[in-house]
Order: C-alpha cells, then structure tokens, then sequence
C-alpha cells in the first residue's frame, strides 16, 4: 500500500511538473490540456470512481496552488466531476482498454477545459473565452490529452501496481 | 456504509471544499499558498525548466525563422509597392518639370499658344512624328511650330478637328531657318532621323563655333516664329568645299520624353514677292561702292562665294 502510494504521489508530481514547466515549452502559446483531470479519468478507469476522486482532489489542488489564474478549489472541483463522471460510465465500458482510456481522456480534458472556462467566467477571474477560442481550445486540450494518455497510463499501472486480490474497484491501495 | 455512499460522500465532501477554497481565495487573492506550493516545486522545476531550455530555444528559432520569413515576404512586397509608387512619383516630378518649362517658354516668347498631350510617338526608319490631341478645333492648322519646355519640337504636319500630326525636327524632311547665336550665324537646319541634326550656315565664314545655341530664324512662309531654342552645335563636319559649312546639332528635346506639347498658333511670315511679280515697283536699293580695287583672284572667289549663299538660302 504504501508503495502505492509513493508511487501516485510522484506521478501526482511529474503530472505537476509536466503541466507547469514541460508543456508550457512545447505547447506555447496554446491551450494546455489539464493533465490533473485526465490523471483523474485514467484513474477512475483503473481503479474506481473512489481512487479517482481522490487523485482528483491531490492533483486537482496542486495545480490550483501551482496556477496563478485558475481560482484555488476550482481545478479540484473540475478534476472531481470529471472523475465522478467517468465512474459513472465506468459500468458500461466493460473492458478497460487502452483503446477506451485514450478517448475518455480526450473526452475529460475537453469538458475540464469547458468547466474551468464557465467557472472563469462565473468568477469573473479572465475575460470570456469567444465561442471560437472555446472549440479551438477544447479540440486542441482534446488532441493533446488523447495523446498523453497513453503514455500517462503506462506510468499509472507502473506506479499502482497489479490490482490487488480480492479488492473492488474503486479503492486505491 | 456501500461503496456507492462512500463515493457520493466523499465527491461532496471535495465539492465542499472547492467552493469553501474559491470562496476563501475570492476574499484573499491566496499568494501565500501559492507561494508555498510553488516554492516546495522551485527545487524539481528549475533543473526541469533549465533541461527544456534547449527545446525552448530550438521552438524560439524555429518561430523566428517562420516570422522573418513572413516578415521578408510583407517587406518585399512593401518594397515593390513603394518602388512603383516611387516610379510613379518620379514620372509626376518629370511631368511637373516639363510642363513648368513649358509654361517659362510661352511666357519668355510671349507666345500665342494651345497646349496639347502626345497621344503617341512613332519614331521609325522613315517617319518621325507624332500625334497631339489639338486639331482645327483648337486653331492648329498645318505649319505652326509645335513646343515643349527645352525647345523646338517639330511641325504641323496634319490637322484634324481633335487631333494633329507632328513632323518632328529630326525626321530627314524636316527643314527650318535657323540662327546660331553665339556667332549670329544665319542657316538651315536639317533633320537626319537617327544621326544628328545639321546645320549649314548660308556663309561659311560667318564665326559659327561649336557649342553654339541654335534658335529658330523668321522665314517667309514660315509659321516657326523666331527664337525658339534648338540646340546645341557639336561638331563641325567635314564638306567637300571650304566655302560651304555644316555642323552637327544636338537637339534640347528628348522627343522620347515628351508629354505636354505647346502649338504656336502664329501666322505664316509674310511672303515677299518674287521680283517677276514686283514689276514697277521701286526699288531702294543702295549705290554701287566707289570703285573697287579690281583684284582678280578675291573678286572672283567674292562672286562665287555670294552666288553660293545665295543659292543656299
């Protein structure tokens, strides 16, 4: 347990690191896709609405306190309904595929893209996004987030381990 | 408590928790979590950051190179634009210039005078004029002189009601009274087509020099009015007699520049009647000189050299 545990909190960390200091370079000036939500997807897949909630709540809190526009609580609000929303399909997509993983991963950075955008607008925190940076933003998180996701996924299963005997999704460690 | 619950709870408990945060951090702009979480991550960031630079700096020169391509294309094309509009700019100083000198020579000559634009040149191996936008419409007839701000032009070849065809002076049919006025040496000028014009002064012994300026002469039957520049004498050329002189003349008008054109609407000089038809009219002409030397050679070399210039002009 407490391997795994170590072992999430320094994917938690890279994730950070990736979203603050790596995709800034490589993706500059575009949209970033928010690596704490799709963390919180593949989670949720491999281990349970539970585990993702609470990957959503450490991943989704260290990009708020890493962020300096995104108010402090809203990514973890954003990375927990995402997380929440893919338990929710979790029963229906039966096999827990690498093929599944990379659309829903797509599929959560786009709608964590659009929350963070109405929760900004809510707050008043930035100006509106147009509706057209809306869809190029969210295409472009989208995009990225497919691609991301595996790779994140072989880091995810290296660093939570075999699934362990007897427990029911839904649990990390 | 079922797992389901346990999920519900928890997703609650974290909703909670974001909105008590944004609450907290609407009311504080929360720096001072922020400052901490980035400073616990400033020990793995900056030797990752310090890692990418590379990439940035690669990502940066490849921005660069697409922009001063962009850019080199914008300013090339600016540069063409501003090329053209410079040639244009240049060819409106040019029409200024002319039509300035145009308007200094009418007023010099006090000239009674219709402006005109070329329509067209057509300088070819055997006809050099070209063609006006005044006609009979205007008070052009055949004859008159035409103009432009350095000189002489040419002639009216042919009118019509809107248009005029002008022999210039260096088509070969081209012929006028001229007067060299440095050596105030009176003769004829010819145009030669592409060579240069001539000069043949009717007495080779008047003091006619080279960089002479050439003007126009009265003539009878002439509509070219007096005084209006030609050229310049370049050389002297060679003929087969020394009593007889012909220089070649380079013409002030380029005729392959010429816009605006001035027609001088003056009338032919009078003719003087032949001395057939001036029967009974007397004569004041003036007495023999008393008595002459008669030196044989000089006398003869005299009367040659008078019936010469006689014949010539």
């Amino acid at each position: 347990m407490t391997r795994r545990v170590v072992g999430m909190a320094v994917l938690i960390l890279t994730v950070l690191l990736v979203q603050t200091t790596v995709l800034p370079v490589l993706l500059r000036p575009g949209f970033l896709p928010d690596l704490a939500a799709v963390l919180a997807v593949l989670v949720t897949l491999e281990r349970g609405t539970r585990a993702g909630l609470r990957v959503a709540a450490a991943a989704g809190l260290g990009a708020d306190l890493l962020s300096v526009t995104v108010p402090l609580g809203g990514g973890l609000a954003v990375a927990a309904v995402v997380a929440v929303g893919v338990g929710l399909l979790r029963p229906y997509l039966g096999d827990r595929s690498d093929v599944v993983a990379v659309p829903l991963a797509a599929l959560g950075a786009v709608v964590a893209f659009l929350l963070a955008a109405a929760l900004r607008g809510l707050l008043a925190t930035e100006a509106v996004l147009a509706p057209a940076m809306l869809v190029a933003g969210a295409v472009s998180t989208g995009l990225m987030a497919g691609l991301l996701a595996l790779p994140l996924l072989g880091l995810l299963r290296r660093a939570l381990g075999p699934e362990p005997e007897g427990r029911t999704a839904g649990v990390v460690g | 408590m079922t797992s389901g619950r346990r999920v519900r709870t928890l997703f609650a408990g974290l909703m909670l928790t974001a909105l008590v945060l944004v609450t907290l951090d609407a009311r504080d702009d929360g720096t001072a979590p922020r400052g901490a979480a980035t400073a616990a991550l400033e020990p793995l960031g900056s030797p990752l950051a310090r890692a990418l630079q590379p990439v940035r700096d690669l990502d940066d020169a490849v921005r660069d190179l697409l922009a001063t391509r962009a850019e080199n294309r914008r300013l090339r094309a600016e540069n063409e634009e501003l090329r053209a509009r410079r040639a244009a700019d240049a060819d409106l100083v040019r029409q200024v210039e002319e039509l300035r000198a145009l308007v200094g020579l009418r007023d010099d000559l006090a000239l009674d005078t219709v402006p005109a634009r070329v329509i067209s040149v057509t300088p070819s191996n055997f006809e050099w004029t070209l063609t006006i936008d005044a006609g009979t419409d205007d008070g052009v007839t055949r004859g008159m002189a035409v103009v432009s701000g350095d000189g002489l032009v040419g002639r009216v070849l042919l009118a019509t009601g809107d248009a005029a065809r002008v022999l210039l002076l260096i088509d070969p049919n081209f012929s006028v009274a001229a007067r060299a006025v440095g050596g105030d040496g009176l003769g004829v000028l010819d145009g030669r087509g592409s060579e240069a014009m001539r000069f043949a002064p009717l007495d080779a012994r008047l003091p006619v020099a080279e960089g002479d300026e050439l003007v126009t002469a009265t003539f009878p039957g002439s509509a070219v009015p007096a005084g209006i520049p030609i050229g310049r004498l370049t050389v002297r050329e060679d003929t087969d007699s020394r009593l007889r002189a012909a220089y070649g003349v380079g013409p002030y008008v380029d005729v392959a520049a010429l816009d605006h054109v001035l027609v001088v609407l003056a009338p032919p000089a009078p003719e003087v009647p032949s001395l057939e038809d001036s029967a009974g009219v007397p004569l004041d002409v003036p007495g023999p000189p008393p008595s002459p030397a008669p030196v044989a050679t000089d006398a003869g070399a005299d009367g040659v050299d008078d019936a010469d210039a006689a014949g010539s002009g």
